[in-house]
């Protein structure tokens, strides 16, 4: 999973949940401040990101989520707990994310058979 | 009024199975939740669509998330999302402090408290999706006055209070309200095994003089889940001929 396809994704949501206009959704936008979301939006964002990539977000890890590229990284933690910590190094990080669920496979599995016959 | 998807546990019998036909005769197609009595489940049903309402057999057992969430989904597929949620499904299993067991204690909060809590968590997101939502938690006189030998039941009855008003905050916002009920003695299951000692102990505590009737506690339940409530929210509502009077 790339970082353009979460942030596509994530976009999405912000329309639907949100009702923003998608050009308006960008990295930056503060949830908050630019798309107008209280708490009760950010929980249905997150819970329809949980169903989209088909994973579990902690509630501890919703601390300090203010920004759309902060719920990027998030997801892309998450689903791929390799890239976590290189948020920004997209594709070019896969092949190593490949081999990492066998020994942090807990939170990824859901979404892992599906995003390996992708690849394959 | 009416139109409108309804959940209501413990919907065999009582209270619940009352609440479920008034909500049914207002329109709504519900979903009747049963713990164990299926036979009890269906005859709600067939008491529902016999005035010619929709009604739906449903088991579920509320203390476990997982069973909820079966039942939810079971809904979901045959009408859509749940729009109206009754937490009426209770148990008791009375004794005084000194002699209550672990799992005496357990078993009520479990069901009576637990069990609500699971149910509201399960029907919110839909109702915040839908921006419209009646939740209504049956508690109990028992919660606010309490009750020599019902410290178990009191105690998750008197959680509700706090459940229904921290909810009730928490989702009003998307036009959802969250109340409470809190009858009195009503003539149920729950209330046939008394001494008759007790019962006229009680009846003499009730202004009214007289035990209720499922259906006066219906009444109420089916008003705050009537579009003609949309105002009313984080109410404790006592259906009790006065009994709780000052509480």
């Amino acid at each position: 999973m790339d970082r353009a396809t979460v942030l596509e994704q994530l976009k999405e949501v912000a329309v639907d949940v949100l009702g923003v206009d998608p050009g308006i959704v960008s990295e930056t936008s503060s949830f908050k401040d630019d798309l107008d979301a209280d708490s009760l939006d950010l929980v249905e964002v997150v819970m329809a990101l949980e169903e989209r990539f088909s994973i579990s977000v902690p509630e501890d890890k919703l601390d300090g989520i203010t920004t759309v590229g902060e719920a990027v990284d998030l997801v892309l933690g998450i689903a791929d707990p390799a890239a976590d910590g290189a948020p920004a190094a997209g594709g070019s990080a896969d092949p190593a994310a490949d081999g990492a669920p066998a020994s942090d496979g807990e939170t990824a599995a859901a979404g892992e058979p599906a995003e390996s016959a992708d690849r394959a | 009024m009416g139109g409108r998807v309804a959940l209501v546990t413990g919907a065999s019998r009582g209270i619940g199975r009352a609440v479920a036909m008034a909500l049914a005769a207002d329109g709504h197609r519900v979903a009747a939740c049963f713990g164990s009595d299926a036979g009890a489940g269906a005859e709600t049903c067939q008491a529902i669509e016999s005035t010619g309402g929709e009604a739906l057999a449903v088991q579920v057992d509320v203390s476990r998330p997982d069973s909820v969430d079966a039942a939810f989904a079971r809904v979901e597929e045959t009408w859509g999302k749940v729009e109206v949620l009754v937490s009426n499904a209770g148990i008791n299993r009375d004794g005084l402090v000194m002699r209550m067991g672990d799992d005496q204690w357990g078993e009520v909060l479990r069901t009576n408290l637990d069990g609500a809590f699971h149910l509201v968590r399960r029907a919110s997101p839909g109702m915040v999706r839908a921006r419209w939502g009646r939740i209504v938690l049956v508690g109990s006189v028992v919660g606010l006055s309490g009750s020599a030998g019902q410290a178990n039941y009191g105690a998750a009855k008197a959680g509700l209070i706090g459940l229904t008003r921290t909810v009730a905050r928490e989702l009003g916002s998307r036009g959802i309200t969250v109340n409470l009920v809190a009858p009195g003695p009503i003539v149920t299951a729950m209330t046939d095994t008394l001494s008759d000692e007790r019962r006229v102990q009680m009846t003499g505590q009730v202004p009214l003089g007289r035990f209720g009737t499922p259906e006066e506690v219906a009444a109420a339940v089916a008003f705050l889940c009537s579009d003609a409530a949309g105002y009313v929210s984080g109410a404790v509502l006592p259906v009790d001929g006065g009994m709780g009077m000052g509480h």
